[in-house]
């Protein structure tokens, strides 16, 4: 079994990369990257979303077994998107996020059993920017998710507003392909920011961004965009709304950001953040009332006991109020997904096979491990 | 269930679409394990009917099936080549595991960047006079091999306490390799490309990443010892499958020379290989060619015809790169496939014909084959029946020879035989016909014929 097929990992192993990443270097974790960036204006090909294909998969972690059935290693993939404005006042927004980066998979793990939780946090700006979008993988080991945080690019300082987020909402609504919306469930995705965006999106920068094969990748992941029409930033929402219970979280309280993000994303889904401090608690306890694995009524114990203050866990719970509780749960086949241990005939299968299956084939097999011969020729 | 091992072989220039067959053959037979050799530059392609592909390099065509590939000592691999692939069947393919798929044997020689570097500055330096090359430094680590073998960085190597100290030497004789080079002009349009190689081979930070990354390959790879093949693969019940990088007509003394790879490909040495080994099950040997010609960047292709290219390469005939060259394509040329067959012992070494991309003929409602050529006088060259003559040597006069010969090729003129394709062709009325006409030149029987990338898209008779 490789180390990747091992299972969830655990906050300490977060502690320990982290750690091992950043120890005895002075400055932030991106140091490096962002030298880099600035000396070559490219970005590392695993958080540059043109990298590896351009269209980010969540896919099941199987092993393969003698019988030549897949065995789901750890459990239906989680697929978790987060986007984190980097820009102004949330120039520190990524070195945050690797502080809490160890209680962000924690509580999220304990709001999510059963899952195998894949995790991509992508930074953006804007697009006078060098650097207008980072956007990794779906990553589910510690020492890749820390690895990919401390390759982003945040942009720190300058920046306008409205900001850009929306180029990385198009990647994360047309080239993001998840198992689980194969089964007809959901993943989650975030926007952290605490500016509007705009309301319409430029050929010439989703080129600059996703390379000259977006319209292509787009297509070949199942959405036909056209060029000359291309949709508007409420439009990329809807659309990525059937495959992520998406929100925005909202810094501060500019006035104008919220009305915005209620515009394109819908009163409900915008979400009030303190600080990104306590992401780690508020996206728990978002996706815990999605899941169904938090009601209502625990929601400010849960952030009161993950060291939410009092007052903060109150507005929190207040914003969280109005989300679309247990819609997760609520999909017809929210109790059906695949746990781990369940076996499939081929990888790429949406469902595992009955049990029954199992053993008839087993019977068939007869000789159990004697290789099998394939058709006859030459 | 006895032992049975495939052997596939590229008859032309290397881009037959091997892939797509050891996919084919690797599934249809249940193979248990891909050998490859040749270079690790290769890219081939292999596509599944579930929906999945991916060109692969160093892992087997069979790895999104889950079948295992080991990497004999036949192969020139780039470790972070290799590292970089791991991460793309990763994340285009969902393979997590890359690693636990693949074996390497020890004696493998390793491509480093800087012999990657060499590789492309000097075909940069070639200007507009290129020989064509993936660039990767796979040929350039084989030469390097020759001429010094003490720098030869084998995979058993890789995890060696001074494996730093070889690096550094090994960039240090390149540097020096390359002074003319360095000092030399480039074509105005080259020049940004060659400074930017330049800088990384004089970068000292290029070369401490160079070596972790190098470091890195060693420790992810299950490294082997040499009786492995013998011992874990060869050994077992069950189907092998024997995937090879390039094609005869790159072998690097039966190729039109300079447009030849620097390592040999003839099957032969893959027999010599599994004699060594003690080998007993039994052999098939597999030849593949697309059912046109092609060829990808300069050098001899006598059916070579640019009014072909958007027939038969649909849209994307243009995308070439600087060091290999665009893809050139014309008739299928059947001369040129009784060289290669000639050349690695005559019809009755292969078992078979794969002949892949057939649906693009049927598309095109034509087929056109290349029988003979004109202007093949010259009796050293070519036999009175106009087929090109074999000279077997391993040294400078046959390449020599191979040169001349690659220089009568272009003066040759192709005789174009047209077969109709009926719409209403069925696909194994095609099957008859490609068979036919193949059995009659080659003399070999054809046992595959692709209509497409999946499995599911070849027949098979």
């Amino acid at each position: 079994m490789s180390k990747e097929d091992k299972g969830a990992e655990t906050r300490e192993t977060f502690t320990e990369e982290i750690k091992k990443r950043t120890h005895g270097k002075s400055g932030p974790a991106t140091a490096e990257a962002e030298q880099k960036a600035k000396k070559t204006g490219k970005l590392h090909p695993l958080v540059d979303p043109a990298g590896y294909g351009v269209i980010r998969r969540s896919l099941p972690r199987f092993i393969q077994r003698d019988d030549g059935l897949w065995e789901m290693a750890v459990g239906t993939p989680m697929p978790k998107e987060d986007r984190l404005d980097t820009t102004t006042s949330m120039h520190d927004s990524t070195d945050v996020a690797i502080q809490v980066l160890p209680d962000s998979y924690g509580l999220c793990l304990s709001v999510l059993p059963g899952y195998d939780l894949q995790m991509a946090t992508g930074v953006f700006g804007d697009i006078q920017d060098p650097i207008v979008l980072c956007r990794p993988q779906f990553e589910m080991t510690a020492a890749k998710i820390v690895e990919s945080l401390t390759l982003m690019v945040p942009l720190r300082d300058g920046g306008d507003i409205p900001e850009d987020p929306h180029y990385g909402i198009f990647g994360a609504a047309y080239l993001t392909d998840t198992y689980i919306s194969k089964i007809g469930l959901k993943g989650y995705d975030f926007t952290i920011t605490d500016a509007p965006a705009r309301h319409r999106l430029d050929e010439k920068q989703l080129i600059r961004i996703y390379g000259t094969e977006v319209f292509k990748k787009a297509a070949e992941n199942g959405h036909q965009i056209v060029a000359s029409d291309l949709p508007s930033t409420t439009e990329v929402v809807q659309d990525l709304l059937k495959r992520a219970h998406a929100f925005v979280l909202q810094v501060y309280n500019r006035s104008d950001t919220t009305e915005f993000w209620t515009e394109v994303f819908g009163r409900e889904r915008v979400i009030v953040l303190p600080s990104t401090q306590m992401l780690p608690q508020v996206q728990a306890a978002v996706i815990g009332l999605t899941e169904g694995t938090l009601d209502l009524l625990q929601v400010t114990d849960f952030l009161r006991e993950n060291n939410i203050s009092k007052e903060d866990a109150k507005r929190i719970t207040r914003s969280v109020a109005g989300i679309p509780i247990g819609l997760q749960a609520a999909l017809p086949n929210f109790s059906k997904r695949p746990k781990k241990g369940d076996l499939f005939r081929s990888k790429t299968d949406i469902w595992p096979i009955d049990p029954s299956e199992i053993d008839v084939r087993a019977e068939a097999d007869g000789e159990g491990s004697k290789p099998e011969e394939g058709v006859e020729w030459l | 269930m006895e032992k049975k091992l495939y052997n596939i072989t590229d008859l032309g220039s290397g881009d037959g679409g091997k892939g797509t067959v050891v996919h084919k053959v690797a599934t249809m037979k249940k193979a248990h394990t891909i050998v490859k050799r040749g270079g690790g530059q290769g890219q081939h392609g292999a596509s599944n009917s579930r929906g999945e592909k991916f060109a692969f390099s160093h892992w087997g065509c069979g790895t999104l099936e889950g079948i295992q590939t080991y990497i004999s000592s036949l192969m020139i691999i780039s470790p972070v080549g290799m590292l970089n692939e791991a991460l793309s069947l990763k994340y285009q393919c969902g393979i997590h595991n890359a690693f636990d798929l693949l074996t390497v044997d020890k004696r493998v020689l390793c491509a480093t960047v800087y012999h990657g570097i060499s590789s492309r500055l000097k075909e940069l330096a070639r200007g507009d006079n290129p020989r064509g090359t993936i660039g990767t430094g796979v040929g350039e680590a084989y030469r390097y091999l020759e001429h010094f073998s003490e720098l030869a960085i084998r995979a058993g190597d890789l995890g060696r306490s001074d494996l730093k100290d070889i690096l550094a030497s090994v960039r240090q004789q390149i540097i020096t390799d390359l002074s003319s080079i360095i000092e030399g002009e480039f074509l105005p349009s080259d020049r940004e490309e060659a400074e930017s190689e330049i800088g990384l081979l004089y970068s000292e930070k290029f070369f401490e990443l160079a070596t972790r990354r190098l470091s890195e390959a060693g420790q992810r790879a299950k490294i082997v010892d040499a009786d492995y093949l013998r011992r874990e693969i060869l050994s077992r019940d069950g189907v092998v499958v024997v995937e090879s990088s390039h094609g005869i007509l790159t072998d690097h003394f039966h190729g039109f020379y300079p447009h030849v790879s620097a390592i040999r490909t003839l099957p032969c040495f893959t027999y010599a290989r599994l004699e060594e080994a003690g080998y007993d099950g039994q052999v098939v040997n597999i030849g593949v060619h697309r059912a046109y010609e092609i060829k990808h960047g300069a050098g001899p292709m006598p059916t070579d015809d640019p009014a072909m290219a958007e027939s038969l390469l649909p849209g994307s005939h243009k995308d070439g790169n600087r060091y290999q060259g665009n893809a050139r394509v014309g008739p299928l040329d059947l001369n040129l496939m009784r060289y290669a067959i000639e050349v690695c012992g005559g019809p009755s070494v292969f078992d078979g014909l794969a002949i892949t991309w057939f649906d693009q003929i049927q598309k095109n409602g034509v087929w056109h084959v290349c029988d003979h050529y004109r202007n093949v006088d010259d009796p050293k060259y070519f036999t009175p029946s106009g087929a090109i003559r074999i000279r077997r040597g391993v040294d400078d006069a046959q390449i020599a020879y191979q040169e001349d010969l690659g220089k009568q090729l272009f003066r040759c003129i192709p005789e174009i035989t047209t077969h109709d394709i009926l719409s209403v062709a069925k696909q194994d009325d095609l099957y008859s016909l490609c068979a036919s006409v193949l059995q009659e030149n080659l003399k070999v029987p054809v046992r595959m014929v692709s209509f497409g990338p999946t499995e599911r898209d070849k027949i098979c008779k």
